[in-house]
């Protein structure tokens, strides 16, 4: 049984939350302040922690700050603000997705599983990673498109890579600056943006509606989940 | 016991008639009324003279007729001096001077005597006459430095742009004894305005003043921008009956006058930019206060209400009954939430509005308080203790004042915590009827205290905690007083936490007259 934590203040957001994530066979703690969260995480080890930015105690940003300082804890942030920095924030410090207020049930729950996925693919030695009609072998690092090899440039290839050892999660254009360009440089987000366009004129089949890259709107990028079992 | 500004006016009392005099000779004095002024002076001079001269046989008076002239100069300028210094020459010669009563003269000794004295009266006629002259273009000069201050005052004192030009008016009215009309800039003349003179000019002057920024003048009639750094406006205006040597010194005063409106009407427009870019960032919080407010007190509930029917809808055969009735109740609950905090929402917009009516009746004061605690849910009603008079009464809008009293029971216990208790009580307070809400929280700092009823306040620190959205408190004191009332936090009493807020309405005619 996977262990939740749902930190949230609100206790009706707790109480509606509760029963739909225990019959999909999740154990459930329920931490109302940032602190209770951190009391909670030190005792007991989670599979996932989902999280409020808005806390009583303490900013949420900061709950993601001291839980990164030790934990690999896939978090994933339920936010009624709408504020893209907000977001941003909290996804650079380390936050794995997020969902915003309100939310149907069924979006909450493929979220929880995306997170949890992406968990187990990071300590996975698997090396190949098939969505669609993409096909990526990390051990050659040779990208298919159906069965044509695609020839991409190193950054096409590292932004790649980042994007798909992420699937099913935003990953933020500062992440993506990290991963390819190494941090050594500031990189404008226009940079990003161009190399995303290059990348999805190689592999989508209309890079004017990508299916394998989506676009998070001010956020960032996230890649379809891999095809189960392959 | 006389105080010095007594002595001061008594002092100011005894020269008013020679002010009044230098007054009444200072206006338009021509040369013919000097002499005749310097006749009739002199004249009463040898009068005395010879009435002395006469009764006493003292011979010794010359110095009558120098009084004369120097009073002939200082009261007629200059040349009333000169002149009063010949007459007064040839009357002393002709009355006190041997052989009397002809201009002839006996010896060397009163030529030399009587060319002295008309030496010297010539010299204290000019003198005293150019000190007469100095003393009234000083008097001038104030005149006019005290009409441009005054002036300069009322401008900037104006409260808006029209009462400014409107002002200007005035004072080129009252400077030229004319008329005048005030354009803004790009203004037009109204049909109106040609009732005060040929159109031709009057429109002529105006496109002049509006190409070049100078004193314009055709005949009586004066234009010239109002400007300062930018054009502001114009004025036209024609002069009434001015000398013809005044017309010069009236322009300049015109030109000043039109100066320091525009001075003034530049400040104000600087100031009132300045007022809106203050007005601006001071509403910068509170817009950020409303967007947050707005996002996060419509998207909790709703969150809730998304999340429980959304499960109900795709787990409803894997619950047990417990579980979908508690989801249920939360939908409800949550739905109801949404709407207080709409009707909060709509409350507050409407005391914005000022559409708020009120229907105002005589109450008894334990029945509103009774139904407004009836209306929190009962585990919580449970913590609120009352203390109230059933004999009291006020002059309220039941409504309002209901939801007034169930605002700051919520308020209490959405801030107060989970245990905390809450006493109301009422009282009779001077003339008024006092409500106390009281509870023991944690409370809000003296330096918070006027805050809470601001919109949006949710507080800060602790009280931040709860789930309160800012709206409620905001809410009670606009019902509070479009119902005539006050309504305040008081301090609480030494070693006490706690919210205490205190309202004070008019009691119901009837309980007014019973204490009475």
């Amino acid at each position: 049984m996977q262990r939740l934590l749902l930190v949230e203040d609100e206790a009706p957001i707790v109480q509606s939350l509760t029963p739909a994530l225990q019959a999909e066979g999740y154990a459930v703690t329920a931490a109302e302040r940032g602190a209770d969260a951190l009391a909670a995480m030190a005792m007991e080890g989670f599979d996932a922690v989902l999280l409020d930015l808005g806390l009583p105690d303490m900013d949420g940003k900061d709950v993601i700050a001291r839980i990164r300082e030790w934990s690999e804890v896939p978090i994933l942030v339920l936010s009624a603000r709408h504020l893209e920095a907000e977001k941003i924030a909290a996804l650079d410090l380390g936050a794995d997705d997020y969902v915003n207020k309100p939310f149907a049930m069924g979006e909450l729950l493929a979220r929880i599983r995306a997170v949890l996925r992406g968990r187990e693919r990071k300590f996975s030695s698997r090396s190949r990673f098939v969505a669609g009609p993409l096909s990526i072998d990390f051990s050659s690092r040779i990208v298919r498109i159906e069965d044509e090899v695609m020839h991409l440039t190193p950054r096409e290839y590292d932004l790649l890579r980042t994007l798909a050892l992420h699937a099913g999660r935003v990953v933020t254009h500062r992440q993506i600056a990290l991963a390819v360009w190494g941090g050594a440089e500031v990189v404008e987000a226009q940079v990003v943006r161009v190399l995303v366009a290059q990348l999805r004129q190689k592999l989508e089949a209309d890079s004017a509606r990508p299916r394998l890259i989506r676009t998070e709107q001010g956020l960032g990028y996230r890649m379809i989940e891999p095809d189960a079992g392959k | 016991m006389t105080s010095p500004s007594v002595s001061a006016t008594a002092s100011s009392t005894l020269w008013r008639p020679v002010v009044w005099l230098f007054e009444r000779f200072d206006a338009s004095m021509t040369l013919a009324v000097q002499l005749v002024g310097a006749v009739v002076i002199v004249l009463i001079g040898t009068a005395a003279a010879e009435l002395l001269y006469l009764a006493f046989d003292m011979t010794r008076l010359s110095i009558f007729f120098l009084a004369a002239v120097l009073v002939s100069a200082l009261l007629l300028g200059t040349w009333g001096g000169v002149f009063a210094a010949i007459l007064a020459f040839a009357a002393y010669n002709f009355t006190l001077v041997e052989p009397l009563f002809t201009l002839q003269f006996a010896g060397p000794d009163d030529a030399l005597t009587l060319f002295v004295f008309l030496l010297v009266a010539l010299v204290t006629g000019s003198l005293a006459g150019r000190v007469r002259e100095s003393e009234r273009h000083n008097r001038q000069r104030a005149d006019l430095l005290a009409t441009l201050l005054e002036a300069g005052q009322t401008f900037a004192a104006a409260p808006s742009e029209a009462e400014l030009t409107q002002a200007l008016s005035e004072r080129l009215n009252a400077a030229t004894n004319g008329v005048s009309v005030i354009l803004p800039d790009g203004g037009a003349l109204s049909d109106k305005a040609f009732a005060y003179g040929p159109r031709g000019v009057m429109e002529g002057l105006v496109a002049r003043a509006q190409m070049d920024a100078g004193l314009h003048a055709h005949g009586a009639w004066r234009s010239r921008r109002i400007s300062a750094d930018e054009p502001l406006g114009l004025a036209l205006w024609r002069i009434g009956e001015t000398r013809a040597r005044d017309v010069q010194a009236q322009d300049r005063l015109c030109e000043l006058l039109i100066d320091l409106a525009a001075a003034a009407l530049a400040r104000s427009r600087r100031a009132g930019i300045e007022a809106d870019l203050e007005a601006d960032r001071r509403a910068e919080p509170l817009r950020e206060a409303i967007l947050g407010s707005l996002s996060h007190d419509l998207r909790t509930p709703l969150a809730t209400v998304l999340a429980s029917a959304s499960s109900l809808r795709d787990y409803d055969d894997r619950f047990d009954p417990q579980t979908r009735v508690a989801l249920a109740d939360g939908i409800v609950q949550e739905a109801g939430r949404l709407n207080g905090y709409v009707e909060g929402l709509l409350n507050l917009s409407r005391i914005e509005a000022g559409q708020l009516e009120t229907r105002l009746v005589d109450l008894g004061l334990s029945e509103i308080v009774e139904a407004a605690v009836r209306r929190l849910p009962a585990a919580r009603a449970a913590g609120v203790e009352t203390a109230l008079d059933p004999s009291l009464a006020v002059r309220a809008d039941p409504v309002l004042l209901e939801q007034v009293l169930y605002n700051l029971l919520e308020n209490a216990l959405q801030h107060g915590g989970q245990t905390v208790r809450i006493a109301v009580s009422t009282r009779r307070r001077d003339d008024r009827v006092e409500i106390e809400v009281m509870d023991d929280g944690p409370g809000v700092s003296p330096l918070d205290a006027p805050k809470v009823f601001d919109k949006f306040y949710r507080g800060s620190g602790s009280r931040r905690e709860g789930r309160g959205t800012g709206i409620g408190l905001s809410v009670a004191r606009g019902f509070v007083e479009a119902m005539g009332g006050r309504i305040g936090v008081v301090p609480h009493d030494a070693g006490k936490t706690g919210l205490r807020v205190r309202i004070a309405l008019d009691p119901a005619p009837d309980s007014r007259r019973e204490t009475v």
